[in-house]
C-alpha cells in the first residue's frame, strides 16, 4: 500500500510551529503560577524581605544575568549564521553552551551562599522561594543545555528542514528561559 | 509545503505492534485497557468507603480479613481517609482520563477528521508510557510503610505537608500527579495540533463532529492548566522533601511563614477547569449520539459548539467558587458567585440543544443512545445543584456536607461514566470488528442507572441533613444517628451499581472474541470513521477523504439513495 503525505494549506503553520507554540503555553503557565504563588507569599508580609532576612547579595545574581544574557546573544548569532558560516556559528553554540554551564554554576554559588548565610531553604518563605524557584529554573537550564548539545550536528544538517526547526525551537525555549531569569532576577533581588 | 504523514511501515512483532506502537488506534486501546484497569481499582475502593459508612465498625465481607487482618476484617481509620482519597485521584487522573480523553482522544480524532494519524505518533506513544509511570508510582506509594496518601484528592495543606502525613506515600501522590501531568500534557499538544492541521480537505471547524469539539477543547483546557497544577505539587514536594516553607504557616514555619490557602489557590486555578477536562468529551459525544440515534441534524449544532467554547472560556475564571469558606472578601466571592451563574446559560444553550435534537425524532433506542440519554438526565441533576454550591449563602451550609459529594458525582462520575459507556457501547464495533451484546448492554444500562441515581441522591439527602463529609465514622455525632438507614440505602445502591457492572465486564470479554461480526457501518451514520472498514487498516484512510457535508445529515427528504442519511464525503443532497 503506498502512503501519500499530505498536503497541507501554502498559509498554514507546520504542525511543529504549531505544537511548539502550545508547549510554551504549557511552560508560561508553570512559571506563571509560580509567580503567583510569589507574589501572594510576598504581598501577605507587611516587608519584605521579613523581619529578620537581609537582602541577598547581589554578586552572584548579576553573574548570573550577564551570563544567561550572553548566552542568548550567542544562541541568537548562531541560529542567523549557522547556514553560511561554519566556522563561526560553531564558536557561537559552543560559547552558548558554556555559557550555560557557567549560569549553573553561579546558580550553584548562590545557593551555596544563601545556606551559608543562613538563608537555606528551611529558613522561612523568603529562602524558600528564591531557591526553589531557582532550582526550577536550573532545572529548564539543563534541560536547555542538553537541547543545545543536539543542534551540534549543525554542520551536516543545515538545509534540513527538521533541522531548522529544531533551531528555531531551541532558541524559543532558551530565550524563554532568558526572560524568565530576567523576571526573576528583578523581582527578587532588585525590588 | 506537504508534511509526510505515513512514515513508519506496518508493525510486525508482538512488542513493536501492542507495547511500543506508533499506532494512534493502538495507544488508545491501551488507554482504554489502562482506564478500565484502575476504574475496577477505584470501584472497589468506593465499596470499601460505603460500607464502612452504613457498617460502621463491622468487617468487610469476604475481602476484609485478606486486606485488613490486624482489625479482623474491619477499615481502620487511617485507611479510610486512604481510600477516599485514592479513589478520587484515581478515578479522575487515572481512570476518566485516561478512557475519556486518552483512549477516545486517541481513537476517535484522527479517523474522525480523516487523518492517517495524530501529528506526533511517538510523542503520542511516549504520552501513554510516561502515563503508565504514573500509574505504577501511585500503586506503589500503597506499598510504603505508612501506606498511600490521605490528605483527600484535593491533597490540602496542612493535611498534605509533613506535619499532616508524614511518610513516602503522599509525596509519591505528588510526584505521580506531576508525572501524569507531563503525560496529559504531551497527549494534550498532540490532539490540538491534530485538530488544527490535518482535518481532511473541505472540513472547517464546524463541520467537525461535536465529538471532536469536546476533546478539541479539552486538550486545550489540559495545556493551559495542567501546568498549574504541576506547579503546586511541585512546591508541595519540595516542602514535603527539601524543607522549604510555602505551605506552612505558624508554628510549623519560623519567620516569614507560607500560606495553606496558596495551595488551594494553585490547585483551584487547575481544579475548576480540570472538571470541564472530564466532562467536555462526553458532552461532546453525547450531543453527537443524540443527533446520531434521533436520525435528526443535531439542533443548533454551531451553537452547541459555541457554548462549549464559552463554559471552557468561563471555566477558567471561577474557581473562587471552591474557596467561599477560606475567609475570602465578600467583594471577591460575590464576584466568582457572579462569573460561576454567568456558565448556567451557555450550559443552558447546550441543553435546550440537546433536547431540541432529541425533539420529535424517530429516536432507535440502541444502547449508545441509552446512555446518552442517561447522560442528559444526570447532568441534568448534577447541573441544577450546582447552582446551590455556586451561590455563596448556600454553599456556606453545604460546603465540605456530602450535598458536594453528591452533586460533583453527579456531574463528574455519573455523566462521565455514562458518556464513556456511550462511547464503548458506540465504537466498539470500530475498534475490534465486533458487535456488543444489545440485550446485556441493556441490562447494564438500566442497573447502573437505578444504583447510580440511588447512590447519588442519597448521598444529597444526607448532605442535606448535615453530614460531612470525608468523617471515619460520623454517627459517633447523634444528630447524624437517624442518617444509618439511608446511608445503608446508599450502600445497597453501589453494591448493585458495582454488581451491574459485571455484565458489562461480561459483554466486552465474550464479544472481544465471540461477538457478532460487525457490519461496515452498524449505527448508520455518516462521519468519517464509518466510511472505512472496521477494524481500519494501518494508517486508516487508503485515500484521504473530502469532505462535502457536515457530520449530523439526517433525514434530508431529498436523499433519494434509499438511506435517511448521508456520508460526510458525499454531496449535500438539495
Amino acid at each position: 500500500m503506498t502512503i501519500k503525505s499530505m498536503n497541507i494549506n501554502e498559509t498554514m503553520k507546520h504542525p511543529k510551529e504549531i505544537a511548539f507554540t502550545i508547549l510554551m503555553v504549557s511552560w508560561v503557565m508553570l512559571f506563571a503560577a509560580l509567580f503567583l504563588a510569589y507574589a501572594l507569599l510576598r504581598f501577605k508580609e507587611s516587608q519584605w524581605p521579613p523581619m529578620g532576612f537581609e537582602e541577598v547579595s547581589l554578586y552572584w545574581p548579576i553573574i548570573s544575568t550577564v551570563l544567561v544574557v550572553i548566552s542568548s546573544y550567542t544562541l541568537y548569532l548562531f541560529s542567523k549564521n549557522y547556514k553560511s558560516n561554519v566556522s563561526k556559528s560553531k564558536k557561537y553554540l559552543y560559547s552558548t553552551i558554556l555559557l550555560g554551564i557557567g549560569f549553573l554554576v553561579s546558580q550553584k554559588m548562590l545557593w551555596n551562599e544563601m545556606n551559608s548565610t543562613g538563608l537555606d531553604v528551611g529558613s522561612g518563605t523568603f529562602a524558600s522561594i528564591i531557591q526553589a524557584f531557582s532550582w526550577i529554573h536550573a532545572a529548564h537550564i539543563f534541560m536547555g543545555i542538553i537541547a543545545l548539545c543536539w543542534l551540534l550536528s549543525f554542520k551536516t544538517k543545515a538545509n534540513d528542514t527538521n533541522f531548522n526547526f529544531r533551531v528555531i525551537h531551541v532558541s524559543k525555549f532558551w530565550h524563554f528561559l532568558d526572560i524568565v531569569w530576567l523576571l526573576m532576577f528583578v523581582t527578587m533581588f532588585l525590588i | 509545503m506537504t508534511y509526510a504523514h505515513g512514515k513508519h511501515a506496518a508493525p510486525t512483532t508482538f512488542l513493536s505492534k501492542y507495547v511500543f506502537s506508533y499506532d494512534h488506534k493502538v495507544i488508545g486501546k491501551q488507554f482504554l485497557w489502562y482506564g478500565i484497569f484502575f476504574l475496577g481499582i477505584g470501584g472497589m475502593m468506593a465499596l470499601l468507603i460505603r460500607w464502612t459508612l452504613a457498617f460502621p465498625g463491622e468487617a468487610f465481607p469476604v475481602l476484609g480479613n485478606l486486606l485488613f487482618p490486624h482489625t479482623n476484617g474491619i477499615v481502620p481509620p487511617d485507611t479510610y481517609s486512604m481510600l477516599f482519597t485514592l479513589h478520587g485521584t484515581i478515578m479522575i487522573f487515572f481512570a476518566i482520563t485516561p478512557i475519556l480523553i486518552g483512549a477516545f482522544g486517541n481513537y476517535c480524532i484522527p479517523l474522525m477528521i480523516g487523518a492517517r494519524d495524530m501529528a506526533f505518533p511517538i510523542f503520542n506513544m511516549l504520552s501513554f508510557h510516561i502515563a503508565v509511570l504514573s500509574g505504577a508510582l501511585l500503586l506503589g506509594s500503597l506499598f510504603t510503610p505508612l501506606g498511600g496518601a490521605a490528605g483527600g484528592w484535593t491533597s490540602y495543606p496542612t493535611l498534605s505537608t509533613l506535619v499532616g502525613s508524614p511518610g513516602a506515600g503522599q509525596t509519591l501522590w505528588c510526584l505521580s500527579i506531576f508525572v501524569l501531568g507531563v503525560s496529559s500534557t504531551m497527549g494534550a499538544v498532540n490532539y490540538i495540533t491534530t485538530v488544527i492541521c490535518f482535518r481532511a480537505p473541505g472540513m472547517g471547524y464546524f463541520d467537525m463532529p461535536l465529538t471532536i469539539w469536546g476533546l478539541w477543547l479539552t486538550a486545550i483546557l489540559n495545556a493551559i492548566f495542567l501546568p498549574v497544577l504541576g506547579a503546586g505539587v511541585i512546591l508541595l514536594t519540595f516542602d514535603r522533601v527539601f524543607g522549604t516553607t510555602f505551605f506552612l504557616a505558624g508554628a510549623a514555619a519560623t519567620s516569614g511563614s507560607g500560606d495553606p490557602i496558596l495551595f488551594q489557590h494553585v490547585f483551584w486555578i487547575f481544579g475548576h477547569p480540570e472538571v470541564y477536562i472530564l466532562i467536555l468529551p462526553a458532552w461532546g459525544m453525547v450531543s453527537d449520539f443524540l443527533s446520531f440515534f434521533a436520525r435528526k441534524p443535531a439542533f443548533g449544532a454551531k451553537a452547541t459548539a459555541l457554548s462549549m467554547t464559552t463554559i471552557t472560556i468561563l471555566s477558567t475564571l471561577v474557581y473562587g467558587h471552591h474557596m467561599f469558606t477560606t475567609q475570602m472578601s465578600p467583594l471577591l466571592t460575590q464576584t466568582f458567585m457572579t462569573l460561576t451563574m454567568t456558565i448556567s446559560i451557555p450550559s443552558a444553550i447546550l441543553f435546550a440543544n440537546w433536547l431540541g435534537t432529541l425533539y420529535k425524532g424517530s429516536i432507535r433506542f440502541h444502547s449508545p443512545m441509552l446512555f446518552s440519554m442517561g447522560v442528559v438526565f444526570v447532568f441534568g441533576l448534577g447541573g441544577l445543584t450546582g447552582l446551590y454550591l455556586g451561590t455563596v449563602s448556600t454553599d456556606l451550609y453545604l460546603h465540605d456536607t456530602y450535598f458536594v459529594v453528591g452533586h460533583f458525582h453527579y456531574t463528574m462520575a455519573a455523566s462521565v461514566l455514562l458518556g464513556g459507556y456511550a462511547g464503548t457501547y458506540f465504537w466498539f464495533p470500530k475498534m475490534f470488528g465486533r458487535m456488543m451484546d444489545e440485550k446485556l448492554a441493556k441490562i447494564h444500562f438500566w442497573i447502573t442507572m437505578v444504583g447510580l441515581n440511588g447512590v447519588f441522591m442519597g448521598m444529597m439527602v444526607v448532605g442535606f441533613a448535615g453530614m460531612h463529609r470525608r468523617l471515619y465514622n460520623p454517627f459517633v455525632y447523634e444528630f447524624l444517628e437517624k442518617l444509618i438507614p439511608m446511608n445503608k440505602f446508599i450502600t445497597y445502591s453501589a453494591l448493585l451499581m458495582g454488581v451491574g457492572q459485571l455484565p458489562f465486564v461480561w459483554n466486552f470479554v465474550y464479544s472481544l472474541y465471540k461477538g457478532k461480526k460487525a457490519p461496515a457501518n452498524p449505527w448508520e451514520v455518516g462521519t468519517l470513521e464509518w466510511t472505512i472498514p472496521s477494524p481500519p487498516i494501518h494508517y486508516n484512510f487508503e485515500e484521504i477523504p473530502t469532505v462535502k457535508c457536515g457530520p449530523h445529515e439526517f433525514g434530508n427528504p431529498k436523499l433519494d439513495n434509499g438511506r435517511d442519511f448521508q456520508y460526510q464525503t458525499e454531496e449535500l443532497a438539495k
